[in-house]
């Protein structure tokens, strides 16, 4: 940590987010600007003693280093986390390591990775790994007029209420899968504001050939699958089987593959018409 | 004359929850979820270390269903030693490779919803649970990789 206090000494800030302080220091203050743009939704500038965790940015000054390309760094604490010719791959780190750390370390809220729209008032939550078509299912949802929580979490408190986490969908375009950050603006939707009712938990990953045909899957099995996404079951697994228990116990849960996005979105969202009709 | 069978099948001591009909059970050694249904679900609850399979059944004839046999906690308990969800070594395997059909015609009189399951399921760790990047994708902090860990050579492990 001595090494870092002499690396990086310019400008810094803390702040809180979902019941946890970090601190951010860089020696860049121009810098300061671009991190925060990549806080979490609802995070508070504030100032404190101490932090949970602490940011470290080195960013190279270019003015005097013109013969080489240094490196961009990032630590967590006194570990290195990124080291990149690039500003924008070093804030992608941040933003991955942070989001990861409110995730796990939060003990009052439990994080689920998920797509997350409001569809009559009630929360559709999409759990799902990486490269499951998630984020266009969030999408088309968004299209067809589903109000935006967010494409990375479900975010449950005690109640079971899923509260927004509302961050730039990230949609994977061309031949390498690159992820591209959209806003939910170019959707033309809502964005959710405050914690709304679980109504509706779907499993399911795209498949060419797939047509929506969904079974409906017992509470134990449903509780199971939830807790598969789930990002602090191995660090407090009681609270988290109570907590998967409690969602799934009274929640619709379909499990099964999907073809295109647009034909599963219209079967849900007519039958949550219905329902509420 | 056939020799009296001594195994008495011990459960293991493990964190569960009952969900409805269901038992969530987590094995924190192996960070195994499991999801039993209820007829498992009795079977692994009488399996106290004391009873031996006879008594197993005895104990749920009188207790949850009359119509449950012997063939069927045998099958039970294979299933739950399959899972890791049994201490002791010596139960015999019984019904591993057969069929779902096979274990309906063994289990004779027992309807189709009370066939024993068992539902297993690796409980993900923090960096698992993320999005991240599959092997091979370029990297260049552990955080975005799947496996957690981004190589020498800036490619997820």
């Amino acid at each position: 940590m001595e090494k870092l206090y002499r690396l990086v000494q310019a400008d810094g800030f803390s702040f809180k987010s979902f019941g946890l302080t970090f601190g951010v220091r860089t020696n860049h203050p121009l810098a300061i600007d671009m991190i925060r743009a990549h806080l979490p939704p609802g995070s508070s500038v504030l100032k404190v003693q101490a932090v949970d965790r602490l940011y470290s940015f080195f960013l190279p000054n270019s003015a005097r280093q013109v013969w080489a390309r240094p490196f961009h760094l990032l630590y967590g604490n006194a570990q290195t986390l990124a080291k990149t010719h690039s500003d924008a791959e070093l804030l992608e780190v941040f933003e991955t390591d942070l989001n990861l750390h409110i995730a796990t370390a939060t003990e009052r809220l439990f994080f689920i990775h998920a797509g997350v729209v409001a569809w009559k008032g009630k929360a559709i939550v999409i759990p799902g790994s990486s490269y499951t078509g998630k984020s266009t299912l969030v999408g088309e949802f968004l299209r067809q007029g589903a109000t935006y929580y967010s494409d990375e979490f479900a975010v449950f408190d005690p109640r079971g209420y899923v509260h927004p986490f509302p961050k730039p969908l990230g949609i994977r375009m061309g031949a390498d899968q690159k992820q591209t950050r959209v806003s939910p603006a170019q959707y033309g939707c809502a964005v959710g504001m405050k914690p709304i009712r679980l109504g509706l938990i779907l499993f399911t990953r795209y498949l060419p050939s797939a047509r929506w045909r969904p079974k409906v899957i017992s509470p134990g099995k449903a509780a199971l699958n939830l807790l598969q996404h789930s990002f602090s079951v191995r660090e407090r697994p009681e609270a988290a089987f109570a907590f998967a228990d409690k969602v799934t116990r009274r929640t619709r849960v379909l499990v099964g593959p999907r073809g295109e996005a647009k034909d599963l979105v219209r079967v849900v969202c007519q039958e949550a018409d219905l329902e509420k009709g | 004359m056939q020799q009296k069978e001594t195994v008495k099948p011990k459960r293991l001591d493990v964190f569960s929850r009952e969900v409805m009909d269901e038992l969530l059970i987590y094995d924190e050694r192996t960070h195994l979820g499991h999801c039993l249904n209820w007829t498992a679900a009795a079977v692994w609850r009488a399996c106290d270390g004391e009873r031996t399979i006879a008594d197993i059944t005895r104990h749920l004839q009188a207790q949850v269903n009359p119509d449950i046999d012997e063939q069927t906690v045998r099958i039970t308990l294979s299933k739950l030693k399959s899972a890791g969800l049994l201490l002791d070594e010596n139960i015999p395997a019984e019904g591993e490779t057969l069929s779902r059909r096979e274990v309906m015609r063994r289990i004779g009189t027992i309807t189709a919803l009370a066939l024993p399951v068992v539902t297993t399921m690796l409980m993900p760790t923090p960096a698992r649970a993320a999005s991240c990047f599959p092997p091979l994708h370029a990297c260049n902090a552990n955080t975005q990789c799947c496996s957690g860990r981004c190589g020498v050579n800036l490619l997820c492990l």
